[in-house]
């Protein structure tokens, strides 16, 4: 008890001092706000398998930007007595193991024999164009292609979704049941159909993908948007006397864009795919134009001799490939909330 | 559930009539002719054969000779093969691709399903990150690329498998492993998300208090309940199933469905095109109506949701 009393005793009156009255500064929050984005890009960061995806995608894109003008040779430049060649580069062909030295799987310096001074870095294809341009030229096509359709399926598939879901009733009723019909269509023979009709070439792939692409995109803006709709915020802004464009366009768009560009990631990659798909089966890109697909399927034509023409695309495509994957991966976990802790 | 079958059933077949309508018209819409050798033909040999064919009838009268021959099943004749029943040659071609089909989908559901579990259980393990690795690796790389790789390792650089061909068991692996490669992918990934959402559930912990060894736990609560909402991404799969036949019979020269179709494609078969289109979408909402069904049968919470929708 004593003891208690001394304690208090100790507190004298110069160890306080009056409460900052000042309202505002009071309610001052001291570490800088995370928004939405910055946290999403904070997570997205930690996250090491994105970051790659990230990285591939920006190397691949800025090389076929500038990798068809790296070299002399122009990616339709037909030469038949340098056709053929593996791969040689400067420098590394000094490196046996890596195979870039010019000779090809049987043991013949193929440079040597038909007397090519020059340096093909992915060797040549059976017209005696350089591989390097046509890959790097069939993969700005192929990316093109992919961008052009998923952007397409974006503005296809947000407008769709979002009227339907935040109109609702008879106008969701109608709009859902053509979805239903055009969900039971298989994509794949609908694309084929499409391809045969307007003759191949980059916009009827573009087309022809676009036809059935927007539908997993409207399902998903419509199904965030129904879930939205209902929330406090846009009734407020109801309230306030917003218009129905206002709502969608500074409240729902905005909420749904995580989702969107999660899809767009997925699309991309399914487009290349795709394109690719279609060079296979004779539908795709005409010659001299090339995409990887286009150039895959070549190269299979003499997969046993001269490996070299389907390995490079081969790489490229599936380097795309697993790239987008993982960067989408790594968004969805970034813009999931739910996982936040 | 038998009502709501019935209305499935409905739709379904009001869906197949849409396909084999707009089939027709785009058909219909095609440039190229579709006769060999067309500048081989006098002007009197093409009227005769546009007359055989029915090609000069309006198009509204072809539309519904056509529409009333495939209520019969009759899908008409090849242009190309002399005047051979398009239903003949599905019939004769649709082996290699059931089988081949067949095939991935059980190799792949069952490694699938194996990765995915043993991921699951060793979460954050190096056995899970490997699994994750080999998903992401057979969701992106296409199966094209695999086939090529496979094609040329195994078959011309080691001589394990037959290049190419259809000719018993050993031609069938390595195609086999390049259509399974999404299907094992994407389900070690469902499967691994499913499982590890099943761990967490309360009544796992409830089956582990009442003494259940682990073994038991894994294998009748995880396990089970993981796996009914596979069963979902079983219609996409034979999607993905159906576009692998195509490009991997292409690449292995296999006499199946999918080879016909893409040559008819080049060769402007319209019979064929349209006869294997339709199959092929047939085929595509029966397994989407069976999904559902199962999926009804199965988790019973299901098939209250799926009534009202």
């Amino acid at each position: 008890m004593s003891m208690k009393q001394e304690k208090l005793d100790e507190l004298s009156d110069h160890m306080f001092q009056p409460a900052n009255t000042d309202a505002l500064e009071n309610e001052q929050i001291a570490g800088e706000s995370t928004g939405f984005w910055k946290d999403a890009w904070r997570r997205l960061k930690k996250n090491p398998g994105a970051i790659t995806g990230l990285i591939i995608i920006l190397i691949i894109v800025l090389m076929s930007i500038i990798g068809p003008g790296m070299n002399e040779y122009s990616y339709s430049q037909q030469d038949l007595s340098r056709a053929k060649l593996p791969a040689k580069v400067p420098v590394l062909e000094n490196v046996d193991f890596l195979g870039l030295n010019g000779v090809d799987i049987r043991g013949t310096d193929q440079y040597e024999a038909k007397g090519v001074e020059e340096y093909f870095w992915f060797g040549t294809d059976g017209f005696g164009r350089d591989q390097w341009t046509r890959v790097w030229q069939g993969t700005r096509i192929s990316l093109f292609i992919a961008a052009a359709a998923a952007f397409i399926d974006f503005v296809i598939g947000v407008a769709y979704g979002g009227i339907s879901a935040y109109y609702g009733g008879r106008v969701d009723n109608i709009l859902q049941r053509i979805i239903e019909v055009l969900i039971g269509i298989p994509n794949l023979i609908l694309i084929i159909l499409f391809i045969l009709i307007f003759e191949p070439g980059i916009f009827s792939i573009i087309l022809a993908l676009s036809v059935t692409g927007w539908v997993g995109m409207s399902r998903i803006v419509r199904g965030q948007v129904l879930k939205l709709k209902t929330q406090e915020f846009v009734l407020a802004s109801r309230t306030l006397g917003a218009t129905s464009g206002r709502v969608i366009g500074k409240h729902l768009i905005p909420n749904v864009l995580g989702q969107i560009i999660i899809t767009t990631m997925f699309t991309i990659p399914n487009a290349i795919f795709f394109e690719a798909f279609l060079s296979f089966i004779g539908l795709g890109i005409r010659p001299p134009e090339a995409s990887l697909g286009s150039i895959i399927n070549d190269g299979f034509k003499s997969l046993q001799i001269y490996p070299h023409l389907v390995l490079w695309p081969s790489i490229i495509i599936s380097l795309i490939m697993i790239a987008f994957n993982l960067l989408g991966d790594g968004l969805r976990d970034a813009f999931d909330p739910k996982l936040r802790k | 559930m038998g009502r709501y079958i019935g209305g499935r059933v409905v739709s379904m077949v009001i869906t197949f009539l849409i396909i084999a309508s707009l089939t027709f018209f785009l058909m219909k819409l095609l440039p190229g002719t579709p006769f060999n050798n067309q500048e081989k033909l006098t002007d009197t040999q093409i009227v005769q054969l546009n007359e055989k064919y029915g090609l000069n009838d309006p198009v509204a009268v072809q539309y519904f000779s056509y529409m009333k021959n495939l209520f019969v099943g009759d899908l008409g004749v090849s242009f190309q093969q002399d005047g051979r029943e398009v239903s003949t040659i599905i019939g004769e071609r649709i082996g290699p691709s059931a089988y081949l089909g067949f095939q991935s989908i059980v190799l792949g559901t069952i490694v699938g399903l194996f990765l995915g579990i043993i991921a699951a259980l060793r979460h954050n393990s190096f056995l899970d990150y490997g699994t994750m690795v080999i998903a992401v690796l057979g969701i992106s790389i296409p199966n094209f690329v695999i086939a090529g790789l496979m094609q040329y390792w195994l078959g011309v650089k080691w001589e394990l498998l037959p290049v190419a061909y259809w000719d018993g068991f050993a031609y069938t692996i390595m195609p086999t492993i390049a259509i399974a490669s999404i299907v094992v992918a994407t389900i070690a990934r469902f499967m691994r998300t499913e499982m590890l959402e099943v761990l967490g559930q309360d009544y796992i912990t409830t089956a582990k208090a009442k003494g259940l060894s682990s073994t038991a736990v894994v294998i009748r609560h995880t396990i089970r309940n993981a796996s009914i909402p596979i069963i979902t991404i079983m219609g996409p799969l034979v999607v993905a199933l159906m576009t692998g036949t195509l490009v991997i019979e292409q690449i292995f020269v296999i006499p199946g469905l999918g080879e016909k179709f893409v040559n008819s494609i080049m060769t402007n078969d319209f019979p064929i095109i349209m006869g294997t289109t339709l199959f092929y979408s047939l085929l595509f909402i029966v397994v989407i109506l069976l999904v559902d069904i199962m999926y009804g049968i199965i988790d019973p919470r299901i098939r209250l949701a799926g009534g009202k929708d």
